[in-house]
């Protein structure tokens, strides 16, 4: 008797051991102390400006992304060709799509109320950065690769749902999704501060949106009417914006001028070597006498055509110490230097110093990406286009340029000013070719090139092996392709 | 109040409450001892093995009761039985169980014979142990008197040649270094192929932590049937280690001692001062420009410095780094016990001065293993496992963390200058090599190399750590064969490092000092809860149904923190203040649960026929959220032919059985949290546009909901065979696994904002066969030996990669001047589908081209005297696509063997295991430095090539350079082999075949005539070497070499400069009391 009850005691404890004891003491669900995942992060303004500068990272690191030539056709980088590959080029496409990637998961949070708390305003100026940023990307991989896959906040999980071609949608329907990220952006961001000068704000958005417009109203959809939007966006910004031209052309690259007047928007850099900093080394566009890797060498034929004038020795290298760490050195011309080419100038000595030329250290170059000269000629340009001819402040605006290029009235420049009496694709042209000089080495020529279709006539003689029209576009990288589908001619 | 409770543990305790809290009744059987007392007989006696050694703890029953004793230290006993009895059962584990009579006398003298049988020994198995006669899994079994054979006190080198299917490399000579083990092959790539060590229950032990004379046996799980029961931490087998316990008997104390001295097992072969002065002076010689621009060779010794050299002068570097090291080993343990409560406690020191300056290890253990009856239905126990260990080691193998070979000593202390010394005249190091030359400024050798005496004592590398294992259980026996266990285990680790470069080192020169600290605690937490049922129906059906519920809990929390630019040499990285820099700086917080409930069924039929059946479900915090259960079945059939009546009388065959089983097992390879997505630091940008830098957080990985565990599927077959009642065995086991679902990084659509996920894809095969063989072919009477061979075959196939992959690179190389990783195809090893796991990859060398090939060699832009290598595709060049694909070695031995024996003669023993392998091959990395012209220090460069020795692979330096300016030989066209770009060259692939005398012990038990005048009941004094004779082609220190990639697949076979093994002679000595 005894014995049974305690056998019924054992069985039931035993029982209860196994059913009680078990399984409650731990869940299988992991929750991470270490380590933020997108549900718990982007809590904070700071949290989501650390996504905005990580999309910045994408493009824009130490040796990465926009700090090296990049060696598209422009018909001014040495050493390009238009034989594609199908996996030439395929780095943009990654890039832009990592910063989308991490800016869209900004937009997600901040829709379902991460911010909340903030004020309006400030949950607005992020989420306008958020879309300024992502317009700013899908404006390079349209017109790199245009029908593309547009992939918003709501958008499914990529991972566990792929692509289909169906995914890619028409190139106008891109630029209406950019063009409304820009509005918002216009609407919403700050204005101008001096103190975070690199950070978008609504001017910046604004002419962003202004070279949408002028984009839009030239190739590949050349609808027209977007000239005159254009304009007054254009117009808008250099009258009533905070920036101003410098003076002196000599001046605007000069590292010690970072974050002047001219600049809205530019490819930041840190001056300083801290650990962390990411920062573009002086030598990455110099030539190998000056510590360079031999990657920033100019198409002699392209020189040729530049205007003698102060600009030209500033924006471009054609003369260069044998030795720069040979103060006794001569200084050779670039046809008796090791790489045989001209180099970029805007990135080199004069506008660094020693110390930030040399060693690979960090020099605090910014790689421009708006700037208010390009505001000026896009003014020029689609003012003329708009209508049936230049009208007078547009030729001023383009003169101003011209003029300071020169080296201000009366300077000893050579170049001819335009004038209100050529015809509307003469002054066209001037412009274009204005541009050329003034803003190149700043990533924008090829996009003119390709809106203009100069392809096949910037790549002659020498350049143009292999062209076809299907080279308006870049090819898809071949694994995402064998998802959505690839572009002609690849 | 049980529903309530929140911790697991805090039940236990409150469950040993309640089952003490009853009281305990006087049992029925004590009232019939008393009843029958009166009529009791008292029987003494002594309990003998064949050579007339007392068994201590032998069982002595009066028959048909559970009336019974055990022998004393003495081998005595005293029993107190009924008048009427008539005999009784003396046994002990490895004997053959006798009965005595004792109807005539009361004084018995039992010589107990050596069950060479072991068919009734039991087995431990997962979760329970069953006969070995049962066994129908393929499980290999080491007795612990067999693993204290070695003499380095480490469990992992001692399973070395010791069990079929198990691989044993000993890869890193260093005190307190690691070893790679692998049961039947890697299965894994990025997984870990490490075993699951199981202690007493504990699973997931670090094996080299065990103190060996702790360990009563060791199980090697190879079979999936064997391995299931662990189900997804079980597919790269389990080695279940039993320790000591006590027995109910009077104490036993024992003391052991061993001591002795290393030395280096072999040096490499090096160029002497003088030859090296002279090899220096003829390359320098070469170098006199062009016809057109000559310049006079500047010669960097003269005949007097080189005759000084050869008079002794010079340095051997060898000789500076290494030493004579020393190994003491003190172990004491006092056991014991009575029918309540028997105990087994241990404590011991391990002190190691490594060979190589400046490295030591010591090691502080304490066991202490107690168990408890509390009365006829429950009894428990507690084990205890402390240690404490601490080591420093200056930067070996792969190098410093700061990734640069030039600052680690075993790879300097070959390449170093043999010409210059060790200190300069004002007593400093010279830390580079000097210069030669009548100015002192031609540089003759190798610029960058440190000085390896500095970097070795000028570096602390501090390695700290204190292991701390609890382990409880609770057995109830609820009815007849009904019985449950509950245990509670847990293990708190803390291991903390420390390194310090310091301004006279390589990496700290400029810095100066560099350093870093780290620590990091691991709490281990297991719960099982078994449930074991036995029964036997109708006296043929023999059941036996085991049930568990297991918990596992696994806390992992560390810190890293790196500085440099430290103020005070001295103190270092002591004083973090005193640094001017923070470098790298991370930790972790990680927390993994592993809940299962697994099940077992030992079905047998008249001895005949055995199955076996398990199965496993696994729910893990690591598997994705789609995939949080892993289910791990198991079957396996066993046939005793000789249980038939037609072999059941059988004289000559003992035993056949034939076993065939299938089952699956898991990897559980996925770290903590690395299913889900995440949010990463890393991402700066100048972002406000200030000059500084703003913090970026991108998305670091995508979440994979989908991951899992691995899953291997393994089918075995095996024949046991037993002759002339077991005193030769045979065993053989042939197998396949296939590895599925293999954990490696998927290529991802770049839209997606990512480049790879983790993903299952991929699989591996192993195949193979294990064949073991005991035999004991000379017994009885005064001499016996006992001899036993194990040798397995392995074969492994890449089968599947990721997205179609062809291949997967394995990065294996930290810089230094040795080009064998460059990626895309191009990296010394590779996965390669189709093909097995650890081939190297890279140009075939054919030799160096002659004098009469000068034309062919020509058109390559070679003279005589370079090297030649196969042009594969045949288009005039030597290009890294076409020719630098060759298959050119694999690391995989065709066999691994041992060969242990066994031999005693009175009270002599001779236990000697010679161990090996044949057919693998080793990329002597180390001799693309040394067979350099330019700056090689190797012997070999007295072979190189010149027109009268031209049959040589070592390239010559005999044509001047106006010599072959003048030959117009154009442009290299071998350009991606040479110049130092890519250096996988055939012509490094090396034989690692070897045999070896692993261990050899010459022992001597003192005859107990001697002994009773001092009183001491038992002293064994023995003579034991490790490592003594080693036969092998390799020209490395030691063909048991793998520089890379300790844990996961294909980095095998590279010897880049690993602490040497070295031999070792040792004396010992046993006394117990």
């Amino acid at each position: 008797m005894i014995k049974s009850i305690h056998t019924t005691l054992k069985l039931s404890l035993t029982c209860l051991i196994l059913f009680t004891w078990f399984p409650s003491c731990q869940d299988l669900t992991e929750e991470p102390l270490g380590l933020s995942t997108p549900e718990s992060f982007y809590n904070t303004t700071a949290q989501c400006e650390a996504a905005f500068a990580a999309s910045m990272n994408a493009l824009f690191s130490t040796w990465g992304g926009y700090q090296n030539p990049l060696g598209l056709p422009d018909g001014q980088q040495y050493g390009s060709s238009l034989d594609y590959e199908p996996n030439s080029f395929n780095d943009f496409w990654s890039w832009h799509f990592k910063a989308i990637t991490n800016i869209n998961a900004v937009i997600k949070a901040v829709k379902s109320n991460s911010l909340a708390g903030n004020p309006t305003s400030v949950i607005n100026d992020i989420e306008g950065q958020a879309k300024f940023l992502r317009a700013f990307n899908y404006f390079y991989l349209v017109r790199y690769y245009g029908k593309i896959p547009y992939i918003d906040e709501e958008t499914p999980d990529l991972i566990s749902n792929p692509l289909t071609p169906e995914s890619r949608l028409e190139i106008a329907s891109v630029y209406d999704k950019i063009e409304a990220d820009l509005t918002f952006a216009a609407a919403n961001l700050n204005d101008y501060n001096p103190s975070t000068h690199g950070k978008p704000n609504r001017w910046i958005a604004k002419a962003l949106l202004a070279k949408v417009y002028l984009t839009r109203a030239t190739a590949p959809l050349n609808q027209k009417d977007n000239y005159a939007k254009a304009r007054d966006l254009a117009d808008d910004v250099i009258k009533n914006g905070p920036y101003d031209l410098l003076p002196n052309v000599e001046d605007i690259f000069k590292t010690a001028n970072r974050g002047n007047s001219e600049i809205l928007f530019a490819f930041q850099s840190s001056y300083a070597a801290e650990t962390g900093s990411e920062y573009m080394p002086g030598n990455v566009w110099a030539p190998s006498e000056m510590d360079g890797w031999s990657g920033g060498g100019v198409i002699p034929t392209w020189l040729d055509n530049f205007p003698e004038q102060p600009r030209r020795a500033s924006y471009v290298l054609e003369n260069w110490t044998a030795d720069i760490y040979d103060p006794s050195a001569p200084i050779i011309n670039w046809s008796e230097s090791s790489d045989g080419t001209p180099y970029t100038g805007k990135y080199n000595m004069p506008n660094l110093t020693f110390d930030e030329q040399v060693g690979g250290g960090p020099s605090g170059i910014e790689i421009p990406i708006l700037r208010l000269a390009d505001v000026y000629l896009m003014y020029a340009e689609a003012a003329n286009m708009a209508g049936s001819g230049p009208t007078q402040l547009a030729v001023d605006r383009i003169n101003v340029i011209i003029e300071r290029a020169n080296g201000g009235p009366g300077g000893p420049g050579t170049e001819a000013l335009a004038t209100l009496s050529m015809s509307q694709a003469d002054f066209d042209k001037k412009v274009i070719d204005e541009r050329n000089f003034e803003l190149c080495f700043e990533g924008d020529r090829y996009f003119d090139v390709l809106r203009k279709r100069l392809l096949q006539e910037v790549n002659l003689p020498d350049n143009a092996q292999g062209y076809d029209e299907n080279d308006y576009f870049l090819p898809i990288p071949p694994f995402d392709a064998e998802k959505i589908g690839q572009n002609p001619g690849y | 109040m049980l529903k309530k409770a929140p911790n697991c543990l805090n039940i236990f305790f409150v469950l040993v409450f309640i089952f003490n809290d009853q009281p305990i009744r006087a049992d029925s059987k004590f009232a019939d001892l008393k009843v029958t007392f009166e009529e009791a007989k008292i029987i003494t006696g002594k309990v003998l093995d064949a050579n007339n050694e007392p068994l201590i703890g032998a069982t002595v029953l009066e028959k048909g009761t559970s009336n019974g004793v055990v022998t004393d230290i003495d081998g005595k006993f005293s029993i107190s039985v009924d008048n009427n009895s008539s005999a009784l059962m003396i046994s002990y584990v490895g004997y053959v169980s006798q009965e005595v009579d004792i109807s005539s006398s009361n004084t018995v003298e039992v010589v107990m014979l050596s069950d060479a049988t072991t068919l009734n020994e039991v087995t431990v198995i997962g979760y329970g142990s069953v006969r070995k006669s049962d066994l129908s899994g393929s499980v290999s079994s080491v007795k612990g008197t067999d693993l204290r054979e070695l003499p380095t006190q480490r469990v992992d080198q001692a399973l070395q040649g010791r069990a079929a299917g198990v691989s044993v490399q000993n890869t890193d000579g260093s005190p307190g270094g690691s070893t790679i083990i692998r049961i039947r092959g890697g299965n894994s790539v990025n997984g870990g192929n490490n075993a699951l060590v199981v202690v007493d229950g504990l699973q997931g032990v670090d094996i080299s932590t065990i103190n060996p004379n702790d360990i009563e046996a060791v199980e090697v799980l190879k079979d999936a049937s064997a391995t299931a029961i662990y189900g997804a931490r079980g597919a790269n087998g389990v080695i279940i280690v039993m320790t000591k316990r006590g027995s109910a008997a009077k104490p036993v104390i024992s003391y052991n001692f061993s001591g002795g001295s290393q030395t280096l097992a072999k040096k490499l072969d090096l160029l002497s001062p003088a030859d090296f002065a002279r090899k220096a002076n003829a390359f320098a010689a070469t170098q006199n420009g062009t016809p057109a621009a000559p310049i006079v060779p500047i010669i960097p010794f003269t005949e007097s410095q080189i005759s000084a050299l050869a008079n002794g002068g010079g340095t051997d570097w060898q000789d500076e780094l290494y030493r004579s090291g020393s190994l003491y080993n003190h172990q004491l343990s006092i056991t014991g016990g009575n029918n309540q409560a028997r105990y087994y406690v241990s404590g011991g020191m391990v002190d190691q001065q490594g060979i190589v300056i400046n490295s030591q290890y010591k090691r502080y253990n304490l066991r202490s293993n107690l168990d408890l009856k509390v009365n006829d239905w429950l009894s428990g126990g507690f084990n205890l496992n402390v240690i404490k260990a601490k080591g420093n080691v200056p930067p070996v193998g792969e190098g410093t963390r700061f990734g640069d070979i030039l600052g680690q000593v075993i790879n300097t202390v070959a390449r170093f200058d043999p010409v210059t010394p060790v200190y300069n005249e004002a007593g400093g190091y010279n830390f580079r090599a000097l210069r030669g030359g009548p100015d002192g400024s031609k540089i003759y050798a190798d610029p960058d190399v440190w000085n390896p005496v500095a970097t070795a004592l000028e570096t602390k590398s501090e390695r700290n750590s204190i292991i701390n294992e609890v382990s409880t259980f609770l057995d109830f026996k609820i009815l007849e064969g009904l019985t449950f266990r509950v245990t509670g285990s847990a293990a708190v680790n803390n291991s903390d490092n420390l390194n310090y470069y310091s301004s006279k080192t390589q990496p700290g020169r400029g810095a100066p000092g560099t350093g870093n600290l780290s620590e990091d605690k691991y709490q281990f937490y297991q719960n099982s809860n078994i449930l074991t049922y036995n029964t036997t129906i109708r006296s043929n059906h023999k059941v036996s149904l085991t049930g568990v519920a297991e918990q596992q809990l696994n806390l992992g929390k560390g810190s890293f923190i790196s500085a440099n630019g430290f103020f005070n040499d001295l103190t270092g990285i002591n004083d973090f203040g005193g640094a001017s820099n923070i470098g790298d700086k991370s930790n972790y917080d990680t927390k993994t649960v592993l809940n299962s409930f697994l099940g077992r069924v030992n079905y047998a039929y008249a001895d005949k026929y055995l199955l076996t059946v398990s199965a496993r479900a696994d729910g893990s915090s690591v598997f994705g959220a789609n995939n949080k259960w892993g289910y791990f079945p198991s079957a396996a059939v066993a046939w005793r032919i000789t249980e038939e009546g037609f072999l059941k009388d059988s004289k000559t065959i003992s035993n056949l059985k034939l076993r065939a089983s299938w089952g699956k097992t898991g990897n559980q390879a996925i770290q903590p949290y690395q299913t889900l997505g995440t949010v990463g630091s890393g991402f700066n940008y100048a972002y406000n546009g200030d000059g500084s830098f703003n913090i970026g957080y991108a998305l670091a990985r995508p979440g994979n909901p989908d991951l899992k565990w691995e899953t291997t599927a393994q089918s075995n077959l095996g024949v046991d065979l037993g002759f002339f009642n077991e005193r030769l065995t045979a065993a053989v086991d042939f197998y396949r696994k296939v590895t599925s679902d293999l954990l490696l990084n998927a290529t991802v659509e770049a839209y997606t904002g990512f480049t790879s996920k983790l993903a299952n894809v991929g699989s591996i095969q192993n195949e193979g066969m294990e064949l073991s063989i005991g035999a004991t072919p000379i017994a009885g009477g005064s001499f016996t030996w006992n001899t036993n061979i194990v040798t397995s075959f392995n074969r492994s196939k890449v089968l599947e990669l990721s997205d179609g992959a062809s291949f997967i690179d394995i990065r294996t190389n930290t810089g230094g001047g040795y080009n064998i990783w460059r990626g895309g195809n191009n990296s010394l090893k590779q996965l390669r589908v189709g093909e097995p796991v650890n081939q190297m990859i890279g140009y075939e060398v054919l030799g160096t081209w002659g004098t009469d090939e000068a034309e062919e060699a020509r058109k390559y832009g070679q003279a005589p005297g370079s090297i030649k290598f196969k042009d594969v595709d045949g288009d005039g060049r030597i290009t890294r696509g076409a020719d630098g694909q060759q298959v050119i070695g694999n690391s995989d031995p065709n066999v691994i063997f041992g060969w242990n024996n066994s031999l005693t003669y009175k009270g002599f023993g001779l236990n000697f295991l010679l161990q090996g392998s044949y057919g693998n091959e080793i990329f002597n990395a180390v001799r693309i430095r040394l067979d350099s012209p330019a700056y090689g220090t190797g012997a070999n460069l007295n072979n190189a090539w010149t027109p009268d020795n031209q049959n040589t692979n070592v390239p010559g330096f005999y044509y001047t350079s106006q010599e072959i300016n003048m030959m117009q030989l154009g442009p290299s066209r071998t350009a991606d082999a040479t110049g130092g770009a890519d250096n996988r060259w055939s012509n490094y692939v090396e034989d690692g075949s070897y045999v070896r005398l692993k261990n050899i012990t010459l022992s001597y038990n003192l005859p107990s005539s001697l002994l009773s005048k001092i009183k001491v009941p038992k002293l064994s004094v023995n003579v034991s070497g490790a490592n003594l004779l080693t036969f092998t082609n390799y020209t490395g220190y030691d063909p048991e070499v793998s520089s890379f990639n300790l844990r996961s697949a294909g980095g095998d076979g590279i010897d880049l400069s690993n602490y040497p093994s070295s031999k070792t002679i040792m004396f010992g000595l046993n006394v117990s009391f």
